[in-house]
């Protein structure tokens, strides 16, 4: 019987003490992780970690272990914790904010492992650039990021597939319902693009 | 001098550009994360690190007035846990609590393992186990011997299958709400082009050590305003039991400002099952205001044995250093009960049933051979070939109808939003051979059980559902479907 009890309070302090938190929606939730209630921010992890867990393997693949995707996840979520008032959420969706957040943790761990992520000759634009100072080099990866962002569709969602989720360029074809090569050729033309596009500026030569 | 990178460039992208960008199918089917990751367990590294760094938490649970129907759902809910320990069904309770509605659909498949090893006061159980000969989900927990409750933070160290290679199986463990048991399963998957079953291995379930993680940080006592105003790459002090030493790496002048590199090193390997030390975060310096572009956290390897922990900033030149310190955090593992518990495993071979096709299909360019479909509790089994496929992956989906038995034996064919089940997966990597092998394997967790299949008035979750192999219509290769009559 005492099984039993254990049980059953488990499933009313369950049923109970979550009824606050679980009909709020992601908003709802945030400006709770904002007043630190750490009730909302259980329910956050409860919804979100089967997400950040599988955008954290989509970027890492076979390179993290399990215990390498339970400590980004968990990252992720310490992240939104202490920054949550940086955090200007525009709509009512944390997806894109955490898919980010999930992404550059996990690309800052593969390269800790040295890993790359992706074949230089396609990743590096321009190698050795001497930068006048963090300011200057801060703007040109705005530059960059802005450039990439502005591109019209479908370019913009493949450099972001491709740069950002670190997709395969076979799953970006089949995902945007293109050939291969299509993918590879916009991919080509758009690097060409940003390199040109450094040149004029006096960034690179 | 600097490697501009298009990955870099997008650190730091606006999330409203990733907003409508999901992930591709074959990505969502190719990992099944929620089996791998356990929320508990995210939950509690949270916890404990915000715990730890945040000195007031708002613990804000306010007890509300349960509403009626809350409360019928909780009443009906206690006669059913009374009532189901009451009648049995034990030996599967964790695959249940891992797999539910699964359970209910391969239920006659599952072997009743209950097999026990006591060491040093701590009991390990191997408690049933369902096999399809490829792919297997053994249930276990690990229990003390006189019954009392383990540390909250209690795990196993190590845990193994003896009998295959670590690649071959993913584990989960996980502490029951009352602290009394650890419980969990292990889930071994063989590559179906080796030709051979798991019942071809003499199995062995091995936990080594039980242990807790503890998380701690320790506070740098170095004066910042004197290494860098004195010293560049030289080693200054060491931090007993994680640095091996502080470094400050660079530090730039330009423009009135400080860049500062610094970090520790230390020994790579430490325990076993202990996580690399980080720099979190600085320790609070009134003076200091605007730390620009602080960047924590990132750890380097500078050869095999020890790893750099590193932290940049830049400041105003002249800023007063003393009392910012960095702060670095860790996880240590302590054993708690030492020991090995070991428990062979003889696993029985569930029934499957597989029909012969031997058909060539033509796609495109390329050709597929499809030459047997296996249905197995766990799944649906394509064999066969592509030839000409120069690709390692294919995705690969599957229509058929389903059936769902409810409580009174009766049969109902089961739709997923009116339209016939599709299954999806992808078939393992060949060798971009002219003649690839192809073996593509749909697992009925795909289904979503309850979520979304029903027949309009029922829903699979608490009932058995299987296929009939004769009612596989079609495959799906690339969103083309191939009848298979």
């Amino acid at each position: 019987m005492f099984y039993q009890y254990i049980l059953v309070k488990a499933l009313f302090n369950f049923l109970v003490l979550n009824e606050r938190c679980e009909e709020m929606n992601d908003r709802e939730l945030f400006e709770g992780i904002k007043q630190k209630d750490t009730c909302c921010l259980e329910q956050f992890i409860e919804k979100y970690t089967s997400y950040i867990a599988k955008i954290v393997t989509l970027v890492g693949g076979k390179s993290l272990r399990k215990q390498d995707i339970e400590e980004i996840t968990a990252d992720v979520f310490i992240s939104v914790w202490q920054n949550a008032e940086k955090i200007n959420l525009i709509g009512n969706s944390m997806k894109s904010y955490l898919g980010a957040i999930a992404r550059n943790k996990t690309k800052t761990v593969l390269y800790s492992k040295k890993v790359e992520l992706l074949p230089l000759n396609e990743d590096i634009l321009f190698t050795d650039i001497l930068m006048s100072d963090e300011i200057a080099e801060k703007e040109t990866y705005e530059l960059v990021n802005r450039t990439i962002c502005e591109m019209e569709e479908p370019d913009r969602e493949i450099f972001i597939r491709r740069y950002f989720f670190f997709e395969k360029i076979r799953e970006i074809a089949e995902h945007l319902s293109m050939n291969n090569k299509t993918v590879e050729t916009r991919l080509l033309r758009g690097r060409e693009k940003l390199k040109s596009m450094l040149v004029e500026r006096g960034i690179a030569q | 001098m600097k490697d501009i990178k298009i990955s870099d460039c997008l650190d730091n992208i606006d999330p409203a550009e990733i907003n409508n960008i999901e992930m591709s199918d074959g990505m969502k089917d190719k990992f099944s994360v929620e089996r791998m990751i356990s929320v508990k367990k995210i939950k509690k590294i949270v916890f404990d690190e915000i715990s730890v760094n945040t000195d007031s938490v708002n613990i804000n649970k306010k007890r509300k007035k349960i509403s009626g129907r809350k409360l019928a759902v909780i009443i009906s809910a206690a006669v059913l846990i009374i009532s189901t320990s009451v009648y049995g069904m034990n030996y599967f309770g964790t695959l249940e609590k891992y797999f539910p509605g699964i359970v209910q659909m391969m239920k006659d498949d599952v072997q009743d393992v209950s097999a026990k090893v006591e060491k040093n006061g701590v009991v390990l159980t191997v408690e049933a186990a369902v096999n399809d000969g490829i792919e297997a989900i053994i249930s276990y927990n690990l229990t003390m011997k006189d019954g009392s409750a383990f540390d909250e933070r209690i795990d196993a160290s190590i845990i193994k299958l003896d009998g295959l290679t670590q690649a071959d199986y993913t584990d989960r463990l996980d502490l029951t709400d009352d602290n009394k048991k650890l419980e969990g399963y292990i889930n071994p998957k063989l590559n179906i082009e080796n030709g051979k079953s798991i019942n071809d291995y003499n199995l062995t379930l091995s936990i080594t050590d039980l242990i807790t993680r503890q998380h701690a940080e320790e506070v740098s006592k170095l004066n910042l305003n004197q290494i860098i105003n004195g010293v560049k790459n030289q080693p200054v002090e060491l931090i007993p039991d994680i640095a091996q030493g502080f470094v400050v790496e660079k530090a730039e002048v330009y423009n009135g400002k400080v860049k500062i590199e610094c970090g520790y090193t230390y020994e790579t390997v430490r325990g076993s099952g202990d996580t690399p030390a980080r720099i979190r975060k600085l320790s609070a310096a009134p003076h200091i205001i605007g730390l620009k572009n602080m960047k924590t956290g990132e750890i380097i390897n500078p050869d095999e044995s020890k790893e750099f922990n590193k932290l940049s900033f830049s400041i105003n030149e002249g800023t007063d250093l003393s009392g910012l310190n960095p702060i670095i955090s860790y996880n240590k593992e302590n054993v708690v009960v030492a020991g090995t518990w070991e428990v062979p495993i003889k696993l029985k071979a569930a029934d499957v049933i597989s029909k012969d096709i031997n058909k060539t299909y033509i796609l495109a360019d390329k050709k597929m051979i499809l030459k047997k479909v296996t249905v197995t509790p766990l799944g649906v089994y394509l064999n066969g070939a592509f030839v000409n496929y120069d690709d390692t992956e294919l995705p690969i989906g599957l229509s058929a109808k389903a059936y769902l038995e409810d409580a009174l034996g009766r049969v109902y064919l089961v739709y997923n939003n009116g339209q016939i089940l599709h299954l999806t997966g992808s078939y393992g990597e060949t060798n971009k051979s002219e003649y690839g092998n192809m073996e593509a394997k749909f697992t009925y967790s795909n289904l979503e059980i309850g979520e979304e299949i029903s027949d309009g008035n029922r829903t699979v979750k608490d009932r058995r559902i299987f296929i009939d192999i004769d009612e596989i219509s079609s495959i799906i290769v690339k969103d083309i479907a191939i009848p298979l009559r």
